[in-house]
């Protein structure tokens, strides 16, 4: 008896294991040949299929009967396993994530729910090649493959966290656009002046607010002066007005983007638009990416900027997303810069130095320092977000804790926003 | 030998190309250079007023049968063709390289202007666009886009320029008719434009045919040539030219179909029910009804992608795209499995004339040595006893009136019988006898592969001996009306061939005049007395045969009917 349960649980394991592993496609070739808009990519997939039968006689009668149907159906699961899992920027990213899908294969390759995420079928083949003798065909055609769709439904199978639940948490990231300026050229200049430039703004932006992000455009130098004082103190560099905008207006990230017209042959022109995505507080590259527009001839350049700026955009995003995921883990992060006032001596200064460090110990789960000098603190922090939902509770643990420390400096605040501190420590 | 340009009138063409994806046509511009290249060593005219090179309809056939509609019209201005005929015809040694030559210099610069032409690209970008594109962000957004760089790589190459050319012609008298003959051809280049400032033609094909005519000058028909809908006054040399230059133009058309870049092609988009099939094609590309198809499946052998035939099919209704360009043609597969979506239907031109050969036996008819009396010189018969069978061959052109009526394998026939009296001759009879059947018939035929087909048609048999009697040689002819039926079933053995098995009964009329040809002495007479009161040349008839679909035919057959097609 128990060795027919083994027998029969084996032979249900199989089958379903079979049946999830049939539900897979056979190809997975597939690739993003543009992006239409924030929720649609056209995907170019393959599908494949080889005939079954007891000989190859059979197989190709198979492949007649049946193999068009089938390598379709298998080119559809391609196209959206390439948008799930190819390309340098897949929707499931994170190990957690991918293996979660396994248990949901079935449901998501199912012909029936591919409807719901394909939009677009073009009727036309890319190629159709009988392969293997006449007992295999491969077949590519374009495909629309609606992101969106597939989103819902890997957030509602708790595949993938919702942008919703993340926001619920501590917020969706709040994103700052800003043209990528030359040294020593303020962007919001060029982007009062520059149409195109104004363009491709309003795109990002358009482009993030229908995924729910919280976009900024600065339009005024907010905060900058106070900003460009600590800043010099710090790097003594040249000034990156994309870094100091972002810490001013306090976004979580800054994408920077510039772009230029090439001509492309037989008069056309295409549009290469450059964006890149830096973590507000560190300045630190979170992804870079290059969109081209399709090479027209007479379309115009405000076209050609979106239709370059909807591939690039949406491949950064995806880095974004990923950064802003992990780091939530770490906590809430908040940029601490601390102008110490000169007349302090050094032992006064060791006090300070150390009363500081005990009281970011006090309320971070983490921390990093980048600066620590006799006139300046760098610090980043990660503060748990349940406790600390602003800047200003951040602020005033801080205070009591480095008060309560009993060093001869006292910590006021200069302005903070919902990612940066900027505090001095005076008598 | 010493060739020269002749210039003709100036007509005016526009181009366009279509987008490619795997299997689809992509639309060709072509430039006519309003010239036809002659050998003038090969014309041998008469010499008559009236009989001089008809250029001008030659011209005209040209446009109808090879300017068809898979192509769109480049118009070069008359400026740039005299150029060019200038400089051609100042070249001491004509062949394809020179004239090549002078046509980079002279037409393909101004034919890249007209591509070049932002108008022009715009009307054809809608053309252009594949379905996915149509619906890309840049469609959907920028209404007014142009066209892409890769639309434009296939705008600029598929750009062609064609010179008829003749490397013959001659008329004389032949037995009292007007003869002509034509033989030459037609070269296609194509313009290949690197777009790095290097644009050269690149000869394609030169395709070679003839066509001739033989006419009457007794007959009304010859003072006049009908085309269509068109009807031109003829001399009868006229009329023969007129007659062979259509049978040339007409092959040349096919020819020029023929060629791999012009071939229409397009991928099967629906399959409504097995064997039938739809694709994205129609009137817009001259598709018409009963037009075959093969069908083409592309497959991977060794490395390499090759293309195998897989079936046959012919158009059942064709799309009129022209006015929705979203209908499609529907085929009906022939020859091969069932194939899916995605395979590739490949045109098959031909000419829509089908040659039909049969041979069989013609039973319960009459004919008795009575009948084969020379009527005042002989009172014995040519054959020594009655015979009521006779051994039948026929052959037949039968023209596809499909296009034109809109019935699908609806043919008329031009059908020639000969038959030979199954009797025995008498010892001593120096003649032969036999019995010519000239009918005009329709068929039409139901069914796909196999099919059955009733024809019905009417015409004259004519019991005719030649031979000598008496030193005198002699030819008789006695003209018999008749009327006949058949049915035949047949298989289509390949696109091309069919085998088929007929049988039908013929009425055969009593005979109502006969001609005498003795000793060279023309003597028509009429049927009188008892003596031919039981002749009967119909009668039951079987016969097998094979029809053999035409690619090419020296004579015009049915042409007047070509410019009616409309289904």
């Amino acid at each position: 008896m128990k060795r027919r349960i083994t027998i029969c649980i084996t032979a249900v394991l199989i089958t379903a294991g079979a049946y999830l592993y049939s539900q897979m496609p056979v190809s997975r070739e597939g690739t993003i040949v543009e992006t239409i808009s924030h929720a649609e990519v056209m995907v170019e997939a393959t599908g494949v299929y080889h005939g079954e039968g007891r000989n190859e006689r059979a197989k190709r009668r198979d492949v007649d009967d049946n193999g068009i149907t089938n390598s379709l159906i298998d080119a559809r699961r391609s196209a959206i396993y390439t948008v799930l899992f190819s390309g340098t920027d897949p929707m499931l990213r994170l190990p957690e994530e991918r293996n979660a899908f396994e248990g949901h294969v079935d449901y998501f390759f199912d012909p029936q729910t591919m409807t719901k995420y394909i939009t677009f079928e073009e009727s036309h083949f890319q190629t159709r090649r009988i392969i293997d003798g006449g007992t295999g065909i491969r077949v590519s055609k374009n495909f629309r493959v609606n992101k969106e769709n597939l989103y819902r439904d890997l957030v509602a199978r708790n595949i993938t966290v919702a942008r919703e639940d993340l926001a619920a948490q501590v917020g969706n990231p709040i994103i700052m656009v800003i043209p990528d300026a030359p040294a020593g050229k303020n962007p919001i200049e060029m982007l009062t002046t520059n149409q195109e430039l104004r363009h491709a703004a309003s795109v990002v932006q358009s482009y993030l607010t229908a995924r729910g992000y919280d976009v900024i455009v600065p339009e005024q130098q907010a905060l900058l002066a106070d900003l460009a004082s600590a800043q010099t103190m710090i790097s003594g560099g040249e000034r990156d007005y994309a870094y100091e905008l972002a810490l001013s207006i306090g976004s979580d990230v800054y994408i920077t983007y510039s772009g230029s017209v090439q001509q492309a042959g037989r008069g056309t022109e295409r549009y290469a638009m450059n964006v890149s995505a830096f973590e507000t507080t560190t300045a630190r590259l979170l992804g870079t990416e290059t969109g081209y527009s399709a090479a027209v001839a007479g379309a115009g350049h405000m076209a050609l900027i979106e239709d370059a700026m909807n591939t690039a955009v949406d491949n950064v995003l995806s880095r974004v997303m990923s950064y802003w995921r992990t780091d939530l883990e770490r906590g809430l992060q908040y940029k601490i810069i601390v102008n110490i006032e000169p007349h302090f001596d050094d032992q006064q200064l060791d006090e300070i130095h150390l009363a500081w460090m005990d009281a970011v110990d006090e309320i971070a789960k983490s921390s990093r320092e980048l600066v620590l000098t006799k006139q300046t603190i760098d610090y980043l922090i990660w503060v748990d977000s349940n406790r600390y939902d602003r800047a200003l509770r951040v602020y005033r643990d801080l205070k009591n804790a480095f008060d309560s420390a009993g060093s001869d400096g006292v910590l006021s605040s200069i302005n903070m926003n919902r990612k940066m501190l900027l505090l001095k420590i005076d008598y | 030998m010493k060739r020269t340009i002749i210039t003709l009138a100036l007509i005016t063409v526009l181009s366009l190309a279509l987008f490619a994806q795997e299997g689809v046509y992509v639309r060709k511009s072509v430039s006519s250079l309003e010239s036809v290249w002659i050998n003038h060593a090969g014309v041998d005219l008469r010499g008559e007023p009236g009989e001089e090179l008809q250029l001008d309809r030659f011209m005209d056939f040209i446009k109808f049968y090879v300017e068809v509609d898979r192509f769109d019209y480049n118009k070069l201005p008359d400026e740039f063709i005299d150029e060019f005929l200038n400089k051609a015809n100042q070249l001491t040694d004509i062949n394809i390289n020179t004239l090549a030559d002078v046509v980079n210099e002279t037409i393909v610069p101004r034919v890249l202007d007209i591509l070049n032409d932002p108008d022009i690209q715009k009307e054809r970008a809608e053309g252009l666009m594949s379905e996915a594109e149509r619906r890309s962000f840049l469609r959907s957004k920028a209404q007014e886009v142009g066209l892409t760089f890769e639309q434009l790589e296939v705008l600029f190459n598929s750009a062609y320029i064609y010179l008829p050319f003749i490397t013959s012609a001659n008329s004389e008298i032949s037995r009292g008719n007007n003869v002509f003959r034509i033989e030459g051809g037609i070269i296609w280049w194509n313009i290949v434009d690197d777009d790095v400032g290097k644009a050269e033609v690149r000869e394609v094909v030169s395709a070679t045919t003839r066509g001739s005519s033989a006419v009457n000058p007794q007959r009304p028909s010859s003072r006049r040539f009908r085309f269509g809908h068109q009807v031109w006054e003829t001399t009868p040399a006229q009329h023969a030219q007129y007659d062979a230059m259509l049978a040339f133009a007409k092959n040349l058309g096919v020819k020029t179909k023929q060629i791999d870049d012009f071939k229409l092609t397009a991928p099967i988009v629906e399959v409504p029910q097995p064997k039938r099939y739809g694709i994205e094609m129609g009137f817009l590309e001259g598709i018409h009804l009963d037009d075959g198809f093969h069908i083409v499946e592309y497959e991977e052998q060794d490395g390499e992608v090759v293309a195998v035939r897989k079936g046959f099919v012919r158009v059942a209704k064709t799309g009129r795209n022209h006015e929705d360009p979203t209908e499609k043609t529907y085929t009906r597969q022939l020859i091969g499995r069932p194939v899916s979506e995605g395979a590739i239907l490949m045109e098959h031109p031909r000419l829509g004339i089908d040659l039909r050969v049969g041979a069989g036996m013609t039973l319960m008819s009459n004919i008795e040595p009575l009948h084969t009396q020379i009527p005042g010189y002989a009172n014995e018969g040519v054959i020594s006893e009655e015979t009521d069978s006779q051994i039948s061959f026929n052959l037949l052109f039968s023209y596809n009136l499909a296009p034109i009526i809109g019935w699908s394998q609806t043919f008329i026939s031009l059908d020639a019988g000969f038959a030979l009296p199954n009797a025995s001759y008498r010892s001593d009879a120096d003649a032969f006898v036999f019995v010519a059947s000239p009918y005009l018939s329709f068929t039409k035929k139901f069914g796909g592969r196999a099919y059955f087909a009733p024809t019905i048609g009417g015409g004259v048999d004519a019991l005719s001996m030649m031979g000598e009697f008496g030193g005198t040689d002699f030819t008789l002819s006695i003209y018999s009306p008749g009327v006949k039926a058949s049915g035949e079933i047949g298989y289509l053995l390949s696109p091309d061939w069919t085998f088929f098995l007929s049988a039908g009964y013929k009425v055969g009329l009593e005979p109502f005049s006969g001609n005498l040809d003795w000793g060279g002495s023309d003597i028509p007479f009429i049927i009188t007395g008892d003596q031919y009161k039981d002749l009967n040349l119909g009668g039951l008839s079987i016969s097998a045969g094979l029809s053999y679909s035409l690619a090419e035919l020296p004579w015009n057959v049915f042409g007047f009917l070509d410019p009616l097609k409309r289904h």
